[in-house]
C-alpha cells in the first residue's frame, strides 16, 4: 500500500562568504541537525544576490528562497548587506505582485559564530514553507 | 491562479528587475536620499513605482517574444491591463528601442520584440 508522501519543501539559500556561510559551516561541524530542505548557494556577499536571482530559483521550482548576510556594521565590503535588505524589500512587494506568498522570501543576518542560529533559522524557515505548501510553480514531477 | 500566468508574472517580474531604469534607481537610491533631492519615503514610492511599471513592461514584452506580433487589443486582453496603459507603455518602449511596430493586423498596428 503506498503510503502518502509528507511535503517536502526545497530552500535555496543564499549564503555570503565571510558570515553566514561559515555559521552554516559551524553548524554542520557542530554536528548541530538541521533539515536537509536547503541547497546552499555560497556568494561572496549577500548585497551580490540580484533580485534575477531569488526570481529564477522561484521559476525553477523553490518553494522557499533564504539570504543570509553578515549582521548590519559587520558587511565585510562594509554595506553590501544593506543593499540586500533595500533589495529585499522589493523582492517581498514584487512577490506579492506577483500572487505568489512574500513569506517564501526571507532575509536573515546570521554571524560565523552563530552556528545554532543558523540551525533554528533554516528549521523555523522549513516550518514555515512547510505550512504555506508547495510552490505553485513547483514542477510536479519532481522527485 | 494557473501556473501559465504565474508564470508570465514572475518572467515579467525578471524583466523589471533587469531593466536599466530599476536597476539604476535601486543603485543610486541611497545616494538620492542622502543628498537631499528626495526624502527616503519619496524615493522608495519612486522605485515602487517604476518597479510597477516596468513589470507590466516585462509582461508586455514577454507575450510579445512568447506569441510575436501582437495589437494593442491583443496584448490588453492577455495582459488584463487597459488599452490606453499598453499604448503609453509600447511608445515608451519604441523609445527605448526594446519593441517595434511589426506591421498591421486588420486595423491595428502590430508590435514585435526588438530584443532577444
Amino acid at each position: 500500500m503506498a503510503r502518502e508522501r509528507e511535503f517536502e519543501p526545497l530552500i535555496v539559500a543564499f549564503c555570503c562568504n565571510w558570515c553566514s556561510y561559515a555559521g552554516a559551516d559551524l553548524a554542520g561541524t557542530s554536528r548541530i541537525e538541521y533539515p536537509t530542505n536547503v541547497r546552499i548557494i555560497r556568494v561572496m556577499c549577500s548585497g551580490r544576490v540580484d533580485p534575477v536571482f531569488v526570481l529564477e530559483a522561484f521559476k525553477m521550482g523553490a518553494d522557499g528562497v533564504l539570504l543570509t548576510g553578515c549582521h548590519p556594521g559587520d558587511c565585510h565590503y562594509i554595506d553590501g548587506n544593506l543593499k540586500a535588505e533595500m533589495r529585499a524589500r522589493y523582492i517581498r512587494m514584487c512577490l506579492e505582485e506577483i500572487g505568489l506568498e512574500p513569506e517564501r522570501f526571507r532575509l536573515e543576518w546570521v554571524s560565523a559564530s552563530e552556528g545554532v542560529r543558523f540551525a533554528q533559522l533554516v528549521k523555523e524557515f522549513t516550518e514555515t514553507i512547510k505550512r504555506l505548501g508547495p510552490s505553485p510553480l513547483r514542477r510536479r514531477e519532481r522527485g | 491562479m494557473a501556473e501559465e500566468e504565474l508564470r508570465a508574472k514572475l518572467r515579467a517580474a525578471t524583466e523589471a528587475f533587469s531593466s536599466e531604469r530599476v536597476r539604476w534607481l535601486l543603485g543610486r537610491s541611497k545616494y538620492i536620499a542622502e543628498v537631499g533631492k528626495l526624502k527616503p519615503e519619496e524615493v522608495k514610492a519612486l522605485i515602487t513605482d517604476v518597479l510597477r511599471e516596468e513589470m507590466e513592461r516585462g509582461h508586455i514584452l514577454s507575450e510579445l517574444k512568447a506569441n510575436g506580433p501582437l495589437t494593442v487589443p491583443e496584448l490588453s486582453e492577455r495582459t488584463g491591463l487597459p488599452k490606453r496603459r499598453i499604448m503609453w507603455h509600447l511608445i515608451c518602449m519604441m523609445k527605448d528601442g526594446r519593441v517595434a511596430i511589426w506591421g498591421k493586423k486588420g486595423d491595428y498596428y502590430a508590435f514585435s520584440a526588438t530584443k532577444g
